[in-house]
């Protein structure tokens, strides 16, 4: 008869093995060696489970390093949100040029949107709204307070 | 005219017979002796609490033991965070101290100890369960898996894998 496999000596260790399976370990001695071994190691682990406390647990010497992980998390979100949100640089003049443009092109629509009926003359309301502001004035002063007036004002 | 010893209550009399073996259940489960003291005293309280409401007397051993599986249970699932705290902490040497004095224990070393006990707090919760309640409360293949709500085939499982791992931990002494 072959030898039985760990799992039925384990069973034969623990009381639950068939009656065959009993006989064979008894007679047999590879599997007689093997549950010795069993028997042995497990009053080693009995032992040291019984007759000794599991060990206390001491502080780290440098506690702060465990927080180094969350720190470099911390510090990639970051740099991952400035990435996606670029500040205009004041040497990307091709940039502001072109913004400059299209800030014109909305502020003359914007003015000429309620005059569209026609009662007063809307290039020479537009050159008013030009000539009463100027860039960076207050807009405190006289003819700045028309709301035609202030988008060209802080265009 | 001597004092009068009160009489021990059932309550004095169950913490004497099961405290050490409760004890030993919870160091074996937490592989933490803070941490399974404190769970022994709940486990106490939880006795206290049901014996004042009048419950009729049973057969504690078995509901001493489940309240016991489930308080360490609860204690490792809410432990996430003191793991977070206390991970890669070194293990102190002074908490390995040995209560047995014989030769055999002598001969135990150190290193070996710390190397079973570091496997046993390895182990999978379930595995630690049914070693700890089969090999070291005595519970049979059925009264384990009756504790536990698993089937005995899975008890016997367990418990070779658990084995075979704390037998890896024993190294080259064996």
């Amino acid at each position: 008869m072959t030898c039985l496999d760990a799992h039925r000596l384990f069973d034969v260790y623990f009381g639950d093995g068939t009656a065959a399976d009993r006989a064979h370990a008894a007679g047999c001695e590879a599997c007689g060696a093997y549950l010795r071994a069993l028997a042995r190691d497990l009053t080693r682990i009995d032992s040291v489970v019984r007759g000794t406390t599991p060990p206390r647990r001491a502080a780290a010497p440098h506690p702060a390093w465990r927080w180094a992980p969350v720190a470099v998390a911390a510090m990639l979100a970051l740099a991952v949100v400035l990435h996606r949100t670029p500040a205009p640089t004041a040497g990307d003049d091709d940039t502001l040029a072109l913004a400059d443009e299209v800030g014109d092109v909305f502020t003359y629509d914007a003015s000429l949107d309620g005059d569209a009926t026609g009662d007063v003359d809307t290039t020479e309301r537009g050159e008013q709204a030009r000539s009463t502001c100027t860039w960076g004035e207050p807009l405190l002063g006289v003819g700045c307070d028309e709301p035609a007036v202030l988008q060209v004002a802080w265009q | 005219m001597g004092t009068a010893l009160a009489e021990p209550t059932p309550y004095d009399a169950l913490y004497r017979e099961h405290r050490e073996r409760l004890g030993r259940l919870c160091r074996l489960l937490l592989a933490d002796p803070d941490e399974a003291s404190d769970a022994l005293q709940e486990v106490f309280a939880t006795l206290h609490r049901t014996m004042a409401t009048g419950t009729r007397a049973m057969d504690w051993r078995p509901w001493l033991t489940r309240v016991t599986v489930n308080e360490c249970r609860d204690r490792r699932r809410s432990g996430w965070w003191r793991w977070w705290r206390e991970r890669g902490v070194a293990i102190e040497e002074t908490g390995l101290r040995s209560a047995l004095r014989s030769p055999e224990d002598e001969v135990i070393g150190r290193e070996m100890q710390a190397r079973v006990w570091q496997a046993i707090g390895g182990l999978p919760a379930r595995q630690r369960e049914v070693f700890a309640l089969r090999q070291i409360d005595g519970c049979s293949t059925e009264e384990t898996a009756r504790l536990l709500g698993v089937s005995t085939g899975s008890v016997k499982q367990h418990l070779f894998r658990a084995v075979h791992a704390l037998r890896r931990a024993l190294g080259d002494t064996t």
